[in-house]
């Protein structure tokens, strides 16, 4: 079987001076093409550190990061720059668009990396932002005036509009209210059932059981894999 | 490939961002392409100005005048003619004077062989009439703004008298003495006041200075060359000849002395304006690490989404660019209102009571300076932001997205 995601004996461990702290220690995954994966632990396990080398944004101290069939552990800051921007998609806690630029300007910013033609760019950022549930009206808005559940779907429309074939959401709920999380996760699910991967870190149960696997991970170390529950989804729950 | 059209909407958003702080930026950075458009465009008018007024005068002339206490003498005149590259020369008296009983309409007389004149400053145009010969004591040429009011009403036609009272310096002193000149000539309008003003002169034969005016002494000795390059040759005989006793000039020369001059007030504006385009490049790098500071966790998610080291670089440079080529266009646009300004009052170059002139021309902006400044200000842009634009390049994207 092919995987989209392979990483093998992956260890990061970050220097002070001559303290070494380990995040990861020896950390093996592998995710389908298509999968719905989630990550699961306590703060410091190593969560996000696991995020950052799937997404290329940081490099293993060891081990091997398999993307797409290649090895990606050690490519150039430009082939990892191109990496992104054409093979993932990312979504944060803190959506992160910029303030000063419209909705369309933050979605269409990895088109504009790539030098795709505005014309070509207005398409794909109206077809991402419907795709979303987001309204064409959004388009000329200033992120601050939208709410943060339609400012998270701007934020998954900026890491879609790039057709990615990984989409990696760190916490995508943790600055949402449950009616906002559910709309999140419905999109994630929604994309999902579309072909693309997804691999979010979440210390939300009900979020994480939106996913097909869940893995625990502690210590730097994965210790548990489990299926997730399916209606206790919130994506499937009725909101409170 | 990030499109340029992009590179510029990016630049431009990032200096939006925070208005006054650019603004401020931008002001200390017009003040250099100011300072070097305004004093550059005004030197630079008015030594062409200078030159072409020096060098329209006749550039195979030299002129030999008397140290205090000599008297210039046919001895002297023939051991100049027997130079070798002197074509022919004359001895010249001149005076001023006013037209009428109107003290305030200060004329110029010059008592020169007409001939002479007219061979050695081909500018010189008769305009209506003959030009008097040597012969004909108590004729001459008039200027223009003699001949014409400033209106352009005609005063005086050929044959017309003009009535002049001037000064005479002699044995006694200086004395007034009031001459009736005939028209026998109009010149064309020559334009320009420096050195020579032709068009407020009045040209009599050389013997009129001593059967008109009683004037024993000569003003100096006018030298015709036979080519431009023999000037200083021929001048540096003249001063050998007459050593002390005589001011040998030419007017390449003098062109030559303004010209170096005009140079080195423009090296100096240059010099002065360099340390405001070392302030600038001060301002450019110390907004743009703020900025850079500012924007860590913003470059985190660019990088995140695809942007690599050199295209943040390359934002990073061009809005440092952005704000020093605005700065640049503000200053030179400012440099030249205020060259038109200065130019406007006038550069007044006066010597005693006797000569005093103000020239007044429209400030010169070449391709060149404007290309000069412009080059200068995107050099300023690149070297404040250099610095800020290396450390975006090398923030690791997983820890600005961890940067509060």
């Amino acid at each position: 079987m092919s995987y989209i995601v392979e990483l093998r004996d992956v260890w990061k461990v970050y220097k002070t001076g001559d303290i070494e702290t380990p995040a990861l220690r020896g950390v093996d995954l592998r995710v389908a093409k298509g999968e719905f994966v989630a990550i699961m632990g306590p703060s410091g396990s190593g969560k996000s550190t696991l995020l950052n080398m799937i997404g290329l944004l940081d490099k293993p101290t060891r081990g091997d990061v398999i993307l797409a069939g290649k090895d990606v552990s050690r490519l150039s800051s430009r082939e990892m720059a191109f990496y992104r921007n054409y093979l993932i998609g990312f979504v944060f806690q803190r959506f992160n668009l910029i303030g000063r630029f419209s909705v369309m300007e933050n979605v269409e910013l990895p088109l504009v990396a790539r030098g795709v033609p505005r014309g070509e760019r207005e398409r794909m950022v109206l077809e991402a932002l419907k795709m979303v549930g987001g309204e064409e009206e959004w388009l000329r808005k200033k992120p601050t005036q939208l709410s943060g559940g339609q400012q998270q779907r701007v934020a998954i429309a900026r890491a879609i509009v790039g057709k990615p074939v990984i989409l990696l959401a760190d916490e995508p709920t943790g600055n949402l209210d449950r009616a906002s999380a559910r709309v999140v996760m419905e999109t994630f699910k929604m994309l999902n059932e579309k072909g693309l991967t997804v691999i979010t870190v979440t210390h939300d149960p009900e979020v994480a059981n939106c996913s097909h696997v869940i893995y625990v991970i502690r210590d730097g170390r994965i210790v548990d894999v489990k299926p997730p529950v399916k209606d206790r989804c919130i994506a499937s729950m009725g909101v409170v | 490939m990030i499109r340029l059209s992009d590179i510029i909407m990016l630049s431009y958003k990032g200096l939006t961002e925070k208005k006054a702080r650019a603004l401020l930026t931008i002001i200390g950075v017009a003040i250099g392409p100011l300072a070097i458009t305004m004093i550059y465009g005004v030197t630079s008018s008015y030594s062409d100005y200078i030159v072409n007024q020096i060098q329209g005068l006749g550039q195979n002339l030299v002129i030999v005048t008397p140290s205090q206490g000599y008297k210039l003498s046919e001895r002297d005149l023939d051991r100049i003619k027997g130079l070798d590259h002197v074509v022919s020369a004359a001895p010249f008296y001149s005076t001023q004077g006013y037209l009428g009983g109107r003290p305030t309409d200060t004329v110029f007389v010059y008592a020169v062989d007409p001939d002479f004149l007219l061979k050695a400053i081909t500018s010189l145009e008769v305009l209506e009439g003959t030009p008097p010969t040597q012969a004909d004591v108590g004729k001459g040429m008039i200027g223009y703004d003699i001949a014409y009011d400033d209106n352009g009403h005609r005063v005086y036609s050929p044959g017309d008298v003009v009535s002049v009272t001037v000064y005479v310096s002699n044995s006694n002193g200086v004395s007034a003495r009031r001459l009736n000149i005939m028209v026998s000539a109009v010149l064309a309008k020559y334009g320009g006041a420096l050195f020579l003003n032709p068009d407020k002169s009045i040209f009599v034969p050389f013997n009129s200075a001593r059967l008109l005016m009683g004037a024993s002494d000569w003003s100096g000795i006018l030298v015709l060359v036979d080519s431009p390059t023999n000037v200083d040759e021929v001048a540096r005989e003249i001063s050998d000849l007459l050593g002390n006793n005589a001011n040998v000039i030419s007017f390449v020369g003098i062109a030559r002395i303004a010209s170096s001059i005009t140079s080195a007030v423009n090296f100096m504006t240059f010099a002065a304006s360099l340390s405001a385009f070392a302030v600038a490049v001060a301002g450019i790098a110390s907004t743009m690490i703020t900025s850079v500071m500012e924007r860590t966790r913003e470059i985190g998610v660019m990088k995140a989404i695809g942007f690599t080291d050199t295209q943040v670089v390359v934002l990073t440079l061009f809005e440092g660019i952005l704000m020093s080529l605005i700065g640049g266009a503000i200053g030179i646009a400012g440099g030249v209102v205020g060259a038109f300004q200065l130019a406007s009052r006038g550069l007044t170059i006066s010597s005693g009571e006797f000569f005093k002139v103000t020239i007044r021309t429209a400030p010169k902006f070449t391709p060149g300076l404007i290309g000069g400044v412009i080059g200068l200000t995107i050099l300023v842009g690149v070297l404040g932001s250099i610095l800020p634009a290396y450390r975006a390049a090398k923030i690791p994207p997983a820890e600005a997205l961890r940067y509060e």
